[in-house]
């Protein structure tokens, strides 16, 4: 099975000033991502390289969050500040996907989903569920307190539209982004290896021994090397 | 696997040429950059399902003319094909998946992959991201054969990046067909697979492209015809 690094989550409560901020901190470029039709959720997204990106993702509909629980765990999760919430892998192939699920007994989610500024949605799949425990808890989906902070694998079909490629906006003095250098997670590499089903080791993962979760983003730019750390509350 | 990649054509100025093609179809473009060994430029229009349209011509004439004076090769092709005074057809681009898969190509064909930093746009932004091809265009366009494309990240492939903005576009959602030259016969001997897998309609004459079809999500069929430019050399 063919696995890769995608994406990550940056969860907080306001992505405009986040975006910016992490803008001024690293020399990132960023592009608007648009919103989620549902959850009251949208994003600004930083192309980290390689085929990777961070998405700056909150709630921008603050009406929603008495009425609807995924968007009360996205805004609840960021009380004390901005958080990682997501580590993604990508696979190849549905078959991929579809093999995923079943080895943990998941439902495949997904379909069209984000809903971009200036084009067509975003059609994405992921698995297993579970692995945002505060999430899974407060919408009543099965929660399983074994994956929570673990990885989540995600598959594009039309990968010429994959989000870590698109442009980002004119900024002065941005960098270009050449790929992930590290990424610290939670966790021990046996575990990470077992939850994935191939060697940790493949990957460039640094392991802090905390809880699962991911605490710290490598990227590779024509500047150096960036460092994004932050609380992980997946 | 093999599948349609994208199509070119060249013309006398790609500023009006773009903008009058996207008033007759409704299909934006964006800006694609510059080819800098060879002095052309090109606006790009994304068709949907990973395809897409380059609209190309001839940005620094005198380097055209001295390539062309010695014999560069392609550069005669390109320049009849640019200052015929007419958008034309110049070539029909396939893709490919793999790297290897685009060897076997090259093997199949006994042609050769060229250093893809030579040949390959840079983009308005500066950069730059590798596309190999096999026959060389130059090889292939003027006689009205399609070549094979690999690009290293797809994810940056020209057919996914956004378009200028302008009222009352369509969204392009892919090529229903494209009116090829030659026979169904002919073209399965070149690709190797059965061109009845490939969305071509073929009309018997000169060898080459003669119309692109594009579906669109909220309007109708556009069908985009020009010559082809092997039927002017």
């Amino acid at each position: 099975m063919a696995m890769r690094l995608d994406h990550y989550q940056l969860s907080t409560r306001n992505i405009y000033a986040t975006a910016q901020k992490l803008r001024d901190e690293t020399g990132l470029g960023f592009y608007d991502g648009g919103y989620f039709t549902s959850g009251g959720i949208a994003n600004k997204i930083f192309p980290l390289g390689q085929g990777c990106y961070l998405e700056v993702e909150g709630v921008v509909d603050a009406g929603i969050i008495d009425k609807d629980l995924g968007a009360k765990v996205f805004f609840d999760r960021t009380a004390e500040g901005e958080c990682f919430s997501l580590n993604g892998m990508r696979v190849d192939t549905m078959e991929e996907m579809q093999a995923l699920a079943k080895r943990f007994g998941s439902e495949l989610k997904g379909g069209a989903s984000r809903v971009r500024p200036n084009g067509p949605q975003v059609y994405g799949y992921s698995t297993p569920t579970g692995t945002h425990a505060g999430h899974a808890a407060a919408t009543g989906e099965v929660t399983h307190p074994d994956r929570a902070g673990k990885v989540t694998w995600y598959y594009f079909p039309d990968m010429y539209l994959h989000p870590s490629g698109q442009p980002v906006f004119n900024w002065p003095g941005c960098v270009e982004p050449l790929g992930i250098s590290f990424l610290e997670v939670g966790g021990t590499e046996a575990e990470m290896t077992e939850w994935l089903g191939v060697p940790a080791k493949n990957f460039p993962y640094r392991f802090n021994g905390k809880a699962q979760g991911l605490y710290a983003i490598g990227v590779n730019t024509s500047d150096g090397e960036k460092i994004i750390r932050r609380p992980s509350r997946q | 696997m093999i599948h349609i990649d994208h199509v070119a054509i060249g013309c006398t100025d790609l500023y009006e040429a773009s903008d009058r093609m996207r008033k007759e179809t409704g299909i934006g473009f964006y800006d694609g950059g510059w080819f800098p060994p060879v002095g052309i430029a090109n606006k790009i229009f994304p068709l949907g399902g990973q395809t897409y349209m380059e609209i190309e011509s001839i940005v620094n004439g005198p380097k055209v003319a001295a390539m062309a004076a010695k014999g560069g090769p392609g550069a005669d092709f390109f320049k009849k094909a640019m200052q015929s005074g007419e958008d034309v057809f110049t070539g029909l681009c396939l893709g490919v998946d793999s790297m290897e898969e685009l060897e076997d190509l090259a093997k199949r064909h006994k042609s050769i992959i060229p250093d893809p930093h030579l040949g390959t746009r840079i983009r308005s932004s500066g950069t730059q991201f590798l596309a190999y091809q096999t026959p060389p265009a130059t090889d292939c366009w003027p006689k009205g054969l399609p070549n094979w494309y690999y690009f290293t990240d797809i994810t940056l492939h020209p057919s996914g990046q956004p378009v200028e903005p302008y009222p009352g576009l369509h969204r392009p959602t892919g090529i229903s067909y494209i009116e090829m030259g030659g026979t169904e016969k002919e073209m399965t001997e070149w690709l190797g697979v059965p061109a009845s897998t490939m969305p071509f309609k073929f009309n018997g004459k000169t060898k080459g492209v003669y119309a692109i079809a594009v579906k669109t999500e909220d309007g109708p069929e556009v069908i985009i015809r020009r010559k082809n430019i092997v039927e002017l050399l």
